[in-house]
């Protein structure tokens, strides 16, 4: 769904939506204080999408573009992608069998 | 005078009404739940839900909005949105395939330690509001056995408004107006389903709660509930 979901999304609901997970992952809630379950890895799925960058830097706003530290979309989002598979992986460790295949098939990219 | 007699009747009633529902005095959730407590997962794995209704877009729907219920209650979900492409991938994407067979498979590719599965049975605008019938299963990948079952029937009312402002919320609702911007009532329906469907589950490792709510009374396991 994620691919569909990603095909059929507004840019601007993508930007939307990307800034929404950056806020979940910097702004945890809940007595752990860290991200839900799942959220890292599916805020780095987005991220890993090849048309995600060039959708972001041709129409996120200014104040969206300021959520984020650097602007080379194309090499940062993919280098994040896969930090945020990794944060996946070691706040919640049972999640390695589904999530590790997909960690190496990035690498591999 | 007398109205104020009949209000404390009314009140009497209605929660007297309100714990017949909600509340099941005489089984605890040890009991109602044991094989849960039992199996103890960990990893679900959320299938696409069964849709028995006439609305065709309940399916997609349903689907977004199961997970974040089952996180807060202290459960690894894997994600939705991950697993779905895997799924359609492998030609899986259909719950009715896998319902009566072997869950085996879920545990070996997705560390999947139980399957929820979801069947809308209704789904439909009725009156000022809508309907909707929705019954969850949650099968182990080990035994293939039903671990957890409940089943919802509720009318949301919808001359009030009730939607989430949190960031949870903002996704889910990001996730519908991607199938029908139309149908967020329906999402705001389904949402609720859910909340009352898990809200009985025994708590997961994530909550500060688990392995220590058995002797909490557990809820009916099949509810009629009317929200607003």
């Amino acid at each position: 769904m994620a691919y569909g979901m990603y095909k059929h999304q507004s840019p601007e609901a993508l930007c939307d939506m990307l800034c929404v997970y950056e806020d979940m992952i910097q702004h945890p809630t809940g007595e752990r204080q860290v991200p839900p379950p799942g959220i890292c890895a599916e805020y780095a799925y987005y991220l890993s999408m090849p048309e995600t960058a060039q959708i972001f830097a041709t129409t996120a706003k200014k104040s969206q573009k300021s959520v984020f530290a650097r602007n080379d979309y194309a090499s940062f989002f993919p280098e994040y992608a896969k930090q945020l598979f990794e944060k996946e992986l070691t706040l919640y460790p049972e999640s390695a069998v589904f999530i590790k295949p997909i960690i190496t098939k990035l690498t591999q990219q | 005078m007398k109205t104020s007699k009949y209000l404390v009747l009314l009140f009497a009633v209605s929660t007297m009404l309100f714990h017949s529902c909600t509340s099941y005095q005489s089984v605890t959730r040890g009991e109602q739940y044991a094989k849960m407590y039992e199996a103890k997962p960990l990893v679900f794995l959320v299938m696409p839900p069964i849709n028995n209704s006439t609305n065709v877009d309940a399916k997609d729907l349903l689907y977004t909005s199961i997970s974040k219920p089952l996180i807060e209650k202290g459960y690894y979900v894997l994600s939705p949105m991950l697993t779905m492409d895997v799924l359609k991938n492998e030609s899986a994407y259909d719950a009715e395939l896998f319902v009566n067979g072997s869950l085996g498979t879920f545990k070996q590719y997705f560390g999947a330690d139980a399957v929820v599965f979801s069947e809308i049975n209704s789904w439909t605008k009725k009156g000022f509001g809508i309907e909707t019938n929705i019954h969850f299963f949650i099968k182990s990948t080990y035994t293939n056995e039903i671990i957890f079952e409940r089943s919802c029937d509720l009318y949301l009312d919808l001359s009030v408004n009730s939607g989430s402002s949190s960031g949870w919320g903002a996704l889910i609702s990001l996730a519908a107006s991607v199938a029908n911007t139309a149908l967020t009532e329906h999402i705001q329906a389904a949402r609720m389903a859910n909340e009352y469907i898990i809200r009985d589950i025994p708590r997961g490792k994530y909550s500060p709660e688990y392995l220590q709510d058995q002797g909490i009374s557990a809820e009916q396991q099949n509810i009629k509930v009317t929200v607003k």
